[in-house]
């Protein structure tokens, strides 16, 4: 039944605008009103705690490749109770399949993906600031294929999130970009700070959300980048990972002051189709 | 058939569970854990179905993956279905956990996830989520000379504010050891295969009785945190803290078993002291052990 | 809405209650939640165990505690609100 789609992915590589994307929605839901430690959306893909909630397992004596295979059942479930008519889901998984051979997110309760890219050069500075890492270890990252958020050492599992793969820049923008089983729009990050009413009015015409001018003008300001950063300055965000700003320069092109052409030419040699795909290059 | 002592209760099984206390039958035993098949599916009126297991009142069906089925109903009887190239260790570990939990809840125990020392005449127990530090706390505390009472569960009584450990078996990650200094167990003690996770036994110490609750402490961990903060809790506050470590706690609801919950564990935290302690990722177990202990 | 005229009693039905500290915790046994009454609350809860007019009560209330009788009106009237909403209360 087409009404029991609901999960509306909200996806992206990390440090590419997500959480500024769910300000948004939060301040569309919540007329303007916006908590960045309490945004309206409804949980992230790796969460372990919808996971043991919906199991009764304790997920970290999981291992990972048995969690990659009841992930997407928990979502199904957490689906056909909800109330809601959209449940907006944050991810940062590639779109991979488990071991087997099964898509990791589930399709039969899935509405529709959004996808936000960014300028993978404007990402390496964010990120080495998010993990407080290097910029060559932040762009060893995003070139590893390798790459996993929330990944702890020895497979230790006491983080709060389930392991979450990522591949290299490239491979999470082409998984996501791929023939899915569901519909997907691809935002750009550039776009949302050069025309953010155009670009987010596109994006609640594709997930089919009603809206007038007024309200989407209201969430606009309200979940602007320099109310963000302030809240962050005034109340902290849980989402940071350490005594860094979560909420840095949001800007697009920063880039230029902070890669030397060495570290430019790593990421767009290894980049080098995505980035031109997507008007980087 | 094995006997055993665990969870408070005398357990014959016919698979062997060297996690709990080796039991001299005496009495008639309280559960009874065999090897056969479990349903297929629970049908009772007022079932609720999740993600691979299904729950009511009086039965709890767990169907994970590749490792086994289980089957617990009546608060007195487990059936385990070991699934072909499943270990027994996996078996085993959800046998212990949620399998466990729904046996007691049937039988209308209130069960917290808690970790816990002896303190004077009575214990000290550690909540907090799964990776908050419970045991590794409980760890620390032995490496400082207390002795240990529970890791994971233990049993609140109904009527007077004491508590029963389950079974002397304590799990602690790898990183835990290698962070306080203390040799890594064997291979044979990890508690599934390929998990860096590690059992170690304190059979011979292990006390039977029900001991006096002295304090709670909640343990939060919190990234934004610059070190560890203390603080203590009263009335619905301390009753909600302490309510969100019953052991399986969504078990509960389907269940129909939230009016004894609400009575043992409000009674016990108008007993007791009950602090929230909060430490960041970064704050070491030597800066929270130094903190709880002044609070002890 | 509750007025002076109203006369309300304690909802036992669906509640269980426990003392804890100064407060008295609740459980709303039909919708599952926990709800618990400051030393305020537990003055009015005293005073509700057979149906009360909410008027008499607030006369007893000014006497008790001394206090201007309007003022502890409004207090009163505004706390039987929440307790109506979060169902401790029922009106006759």
């Amino acid at each position: 039944m087409e009404s029991d789609k609901k999960i509306v992915w909200l996806a992206s590589y990390p440090k590419s605008g997500n959480t500024w994307f769910r300000a948004f929605i939060t301040a569309l839901l919540n007329n303007g009103e916006v908590d960045i430690n309490n945004l309206a959306t409804d949980g992230i893909f790796s969460s372990r705690r919808l996971f043991n909630e919906q199991t009764d397992l304790e997920s970290n004596l999981l291992y990972d490749e048995e969690a990659k295979q009841m992930q997407g059942n928990v979502f199904n479930h957490i689906c056909a109770k909800a109330k809601q008519r959209h449940l907006f889901v944050k991810i940062h998984d590639a779109y991979t399949y488990n071991s087997d051979n099964l898509p990791v997110i589930p399709t039969q309760n899935t509405l529709c993906a959004i996808y936000i890219i960014r300028n993978p050069l404007d990402i390496a500075g964010s990120l080495a600031n998010h993990k407080d890492d290097t910029l060559d270890d932040s762009i060893d990252f995003m070139n590893n294929k390798q790459s996993v958020f929330g990944k702890q050492e020895d497979e230790v599992n006491t983080s709060l999130q389930f392991r979450q793969p990522l591949l290299d820049w490239s491979g999470h923008v082409n998984s996501w970009t791929a023939k899915l089983p569901f519909p997907v729009m691809v935002i750009r990050y550039e776009d949302m700070l050069a025309d953010a009413f155009e670009t987010f009015k596109q994006a609640l015409l594709f997930m089919g959300i009603k809206t007038d001018k007024q309200q989407l003008e209201t969430a606009i300001a309200a979940s602007s980048f320099e109310q963000l950063k302030q809240k962050e300055t005034d109340y902290g965000f849980k989402e940071r990972i350490r005594n860094t700003s979560f909420f840095r320069s949001g800007k697009a092109g920063n880039w230029k002051n902070e890669l030397t052409s060495q570290q430019v030419s790593a990421i767009t040699s290894q980049h080098q189709n995505t980035m031109a795909k997507y008007g980087y290059i | 058939m094995y006997y055993y002592r665990g969870f408070g209760l005398i357990i014959a099984s016919q698979i062997m569970l060297p996690e709990l206390l080796p039991y001299t039958l005496t009495s008639t035993p309280d559960v009874h854990i065999s090897i056969g098949k479990t349903p297929e599916k629970l049908t009772a009126a007022g079932t609720v179905h999740k993600v691979g297991y299904a729950i009511n009142p009086n039965e709890y069906l767990l169907q994970f993956l590749n490792v086994a089925n289980y089957y617990a109903a009546n608060g007195n009887n487990i059936i385990v279905e070991p699934l072909a190239g499943s270990d027994e260790k996996s078996v085993r570990l959800f046998l212990l956990t949620g399998v466990m939990a729904a046996i007691l809840h049937q039988r209308n125990a209130v069960a917290l996830n808690a970790a816990a020392i002896k303190h004077l005449d009575g214990v000290v127990l550690f909540c907090g989520y799964a990776g908050s530090g419970k045991s590794a706390m409980l760890t620390k505390f032995i490496q400082n000379g207390y002795k240990p009472f529970c890791d994971d569960v233990c049993l609140i009584q109904h009527n007077d504010v004491k508590a029963m450990a389950a079974y002397p078996t304590i799990k602690n990650w790898e990183n835990t050891f290698t962070g306080m200094g203390l040799p890594i167990p064997s291979t044979d003690n990890k508690i599934r295969p390929n998990l860096p996770k590690y059992a170690t036994y304190f059979h011979d110490e292990f006390d039977t009785d029900a001991l006096p609750v002295k304090t709670i402490f909640i343990i939060h961990k919190d990234h934004i945190a610059k070190s560890v903060e203390i603080k203590k809790l009263a009335g619905i506050e301390a009753f909600a803290e302490v309510h969100n470590n019953v052991y399986h706690r969504l078990q509960i609801y389907p269940m129909k078993k939230e009016a004894i919950h609400f009575q043992a564990i409000s009674k016990l935290v108008a007993n007791i002291n009950v602090y929230q302690v909060t430490r960041s990722s970064n704050t070491g177990f030597d800066e929270l052990f130094q903190t709880i202990q002044k609070h002890l | 809405m509750i007025t002076l005229d109203t006369t309300i009693q304690r909802n036992t039905d669906n509640l269980l209650t426990s003392e804890v500290g100064d407060e008295l915790v609740m459980m709303d046994m039909d919708g599952g939640n926990y709800i618990s009454l400051n030393k305020t609350g537990r003055v009015i809860w005293e005073q509700i165990e057979q149906p009360v007019k909410v008027g008499d009560m607030v006369n007893r209330l000014t006497t008790r505690f001394d206090i201007d009788k309007e003022t502890c009106a409004a207090d009163t009237l505004e706390y039987l609100e929440n307790m109506l909403a979060q169902k401790v209360i029922t009106v006759a």
